[in-house]
């Protein structure tokens, strides 16, 4: 699995390493709502199993992505390719009487993100983009601020490599000056199976009950990507 | 764009960015089990830690049920000696082993409750005549062998199915450290170094999640912990109530008590410690499977003993934990280390296995034996002439138990799934020895089957 990965990620920076061309830098912020099962059933676990606590833990619901890339233009001024990293966190916090324990999941992502610039129009998105993403996935449980360790051959829990098609959307808001550009978008990610090794055994304490690390993960996020422009860029408009 | 035009953008867009999540949102499960809750009877059998958290789950989920002990307390191997000196004083499980289970989780969650870390204490060794820290003998290659095996356990290669003694012998492990090594694997594990399986122990090694370090609680018995969390469970126990047949041929599952009082459920739990099921305490209409029976004699389970020991007054250093003997008894240790006592000259002698059984052989000689134990270890007959109770307790000879906490023998792979496993969706298991993950022999492992059951419960419903 970890081989089909690296295989991939390989391709999709080659890939854009070809299409290198004058770019500019941009940022994006987003908020994620998350549809994970498997990863809610830990959770869940948890929160039976601690039924004499007063503070549940919350599931992996609500998170938020940040990333920098580059955007390089294609001749045609319709397609772009917008190469780049982020990162995503979800977090969850349940203190009871001296028990502080957070789990959270932080992603490292290596985005390619192929964009096709279509019209005009000026209701309706105007721009797509599919993005197929390798990503670094960590799993973390904390009590009492302190990281915890499965067993003593095991300092953190393990990254484990993904990989998510994600498709976005939205619109172009070019500033009056045409010095930057901003792209409010919405976006739909899909991962075909994500890990979060031994995640469920750290949370629980132990790997009795059978749960699945694993499984299929759905992602909505909305957000805006903003371009610092270049002049040259600026003139193509 | 002007600002009309965004925010008719955003008058399209924010809509559309919340009806798919809305509708997923829907889909969520909101816990575990959804609200789902089971109508029939449940009925528990044994009244330890496993059973008494089982029922506290399913009473969270209003499920009706009652819990059968046999003896006339509960909490099972969780037993406080009240009364010796001025804090309570654990007969049964003593420790909390590591910080990442229900247990730990349950305690510390408790207001006014403090951990004692077992870290900070000193341990010695009666070595070479002489009794010694184990941080003086750190270079000591012998000792480190030992350090290092225990740590280890779990990535050793054993090489076979065989027993600790065994394996020790085939490596040339010194004799110095004999009795050491006894204390660190058998007498650990619940048993001694000539029955314990060290290929089953380093397997369960490998499975263990819950952290290194172990904790006393301080001034608090750890039945404390279960009477102040799980207020709810104790009006469901009928106590002195020996379930000694099950009938599960019908619909409804039929128990029959001691004074043949009959009682009907529609699921059970059984969690009494393994010997009651390998003995035969309890029969089966119909009879178990041989594959289950002759799962129950694959896992030890035998003589364990604790002699509380109390002095006038404290003749070993203020800091210390275990101390590990020389032939009679494989460890000692000072409970209380941490806790505010001010009587505290308390030692236990903790004996499992063969070594329990030469002790238990002594009679009426036993302490005698023990202080003369101590008497050569700190020198001056210092034990003896300071000595002013015991109070001894062996878990073998309790007839509702018979034996301190399971242990891997050799040949004993396998064993505790299939022991485990429920029967028909009617009849689930609980327990220590149930328990498949390597937290076998441990409180939270008890814990930890007991919710897998009452999942298992959930999920046939």
């Amino acid at each position: 699995m970890k081989r089909k990965y690296s295989i991939l990620l390989f391709l999709l920076c080659s890939g854009n390493s070809v299409f290198c061309q004058i770019s500019h830098l941009n940022f994006s912020a987003s908020y994620v709502y998350q549809y994970a099962p498997a990863w809610d059933e830990i959770i869940q676990t948890y929160n039976f199993s601690r039924s004499f606590n007063s503070n549940e833990l919350n599931l992996f619901i609500n998170g938020f992505e940040v990333g920098g890339a580059w955007n390089v233009k294609i001749k045609s001024g319709k397609f772009e390719i917008n190469p780049g990293i982020s990162y995503q966190r979800f977090t969850t916090l349940a203190k009871n009487n001296d028990l502080r324990l957070r789990a959270s999941i932080n992603s490292y992502f290596f985005h390619s993100n192929f964009i096709w610039n279509f019209g005009q129009q000026k209701f309706w998105p105007n721009w797509l983009s599919l993005d197929p993403t390798f990503n670094l996935i960590n799993p973390s449980v904390r009590i009492n601020k302190k990281e915890i360790a499965l067993d003593q051959t095991k300092k953190y829990l393990e990254f484990g490599p993904a990989f998510r098609l994600g498709l976005e959307t939205g619109w172009i808001i070019v500033d009056s000056k045409h010095k930057s550009e901003w792209k409010p978008f919405i976006r739909v990610d899909w991962y075909p199976e994500a890990e979060l090794f031994d995640f469920g055994a750290a949370l629980n304490g132990s790997y009795i009950y059978n749960l699945k690390d694993f499984g299929p993960v759905l992602q909505f996020s909305a957000g805006v990507r903003y371009y610092f422009l270049k002049e040259s860029s600026v003139e193509k408009k | 764009m002007n600002r009309k035009e965004f925010l008719r953008l955003v008058s399209i867009g924010v809509p559309a960015g919340i009806l798919l999540p809305s509708f997923l949102e829907s889909c969520r499960k909101k816990e575990l089990f959804d609200g789902k809750t089971y109508g029939g009877k449940v009925i528990i059998i044994g009244g330890g830690a496993a059973g008494l958290y089982a029922a506290f789950l399913l009473l969270k989920h209003n499920v009706d049920v009652t819990i059968f002990e046999a003896q006339g307390r509960y909490g099972g191997r969780i037993f406080p000696l009240n009364g010796f000196s001025d804090f309570p004083i654990e007969l049964g499980a003593e420790e909390c082993h590591g910080q990442r289970s229900i247990w730990y989780d349950m305690i510390s969650s408790t207001p006014g409750i403090s951990f004692v870390d077992t870290e900070v204490e000193e341990d010695y060794i009666m070595i070479d005549g002489s009794l010694k820290s184990l941080s003086s003998l750190s270079s000591d290659p012998d000792i480190t062998a030992a350090n290092n095996l225990s740590d280890n356990l779990g990535t050793t290669n054993i090489g076979g199915d065989i027993t600790a003694d065994q394996y020790l012998q085939q490596n040339h492990y010194s004799n110095r450290t004999h009795t050491y090594l006894d204390a660190l694997f058998g007498n650990e594990w619940g048993t001694s170094n000539d029955r314990l399986g060290l290929q089953g122990a380093s397997d369960e090694d490998k499975l263990w999640t819950s952290g290194d370090v172990n904790f006393y609680l301080k001034n608090h018995s750890f039945l404390s912990i279960l009477e102040e969390k799980m207020p709810e469970v104790f009006a469901h126990i009928q106590l002195n109530t020996q379930i000694q047949n099950i009938d599960y041929s019908g619909s409804k599952i039929v128990l029959t008590d001691q004074v043949n009082n009959i009682y009907t459920a529609d699921k059970i739990i059984i969690t009494v410690p393994l010997p009651i099921l390998r003995d035969g305490d309890i029969t089966f209409v119909p009879p178990l499977d041989s594959v289950r029976t002759n799962a129950f004699s694959r896992i030890g389970m035998g003589s364990g003993l604790k002699v509380i020991l109390k002095f006038s007054t404290r003749f070993w250093a203020d800091n210390c934990g275990s101390i590990f003997g020389n032939g009679l008894v494989p460890e000692y240790w000072a409970p209380g280390v941490g806790g505010t006592s001010v009587e505290n000259n308390v030692l236990t002698a903790f004996v499992m296995g063969s070594y329990a059984e030469n002790l238990l052989a002594l009679g009426t000689g036993m302490v005698p034996a023990i202080l003369n134990d101590l008497d050569l270890m700190f020198g001056g007959g210092v034990a003896t002439a300071n000595f002013v109770a015991s109070h001894r307790w062996n878990w073998g000879m309790d007839a509702f138990t018979k034996g301190a906490y399971s242990f891997p023998i050799p040949g004993g792979s396998g064993a505790r799934e299939i022991i485990a496993s429920s029967i028909g969706n009617k009849i689930f298991f609980a327990g220590e020895a149930t328990h498949t993950a390597g937290h076998n022999s441990t409180v939270h492992g008890a814990m930890e089957t007991g919710l897998r059951a009452v999942e298992e419960l959930f999920k046939s419903a």
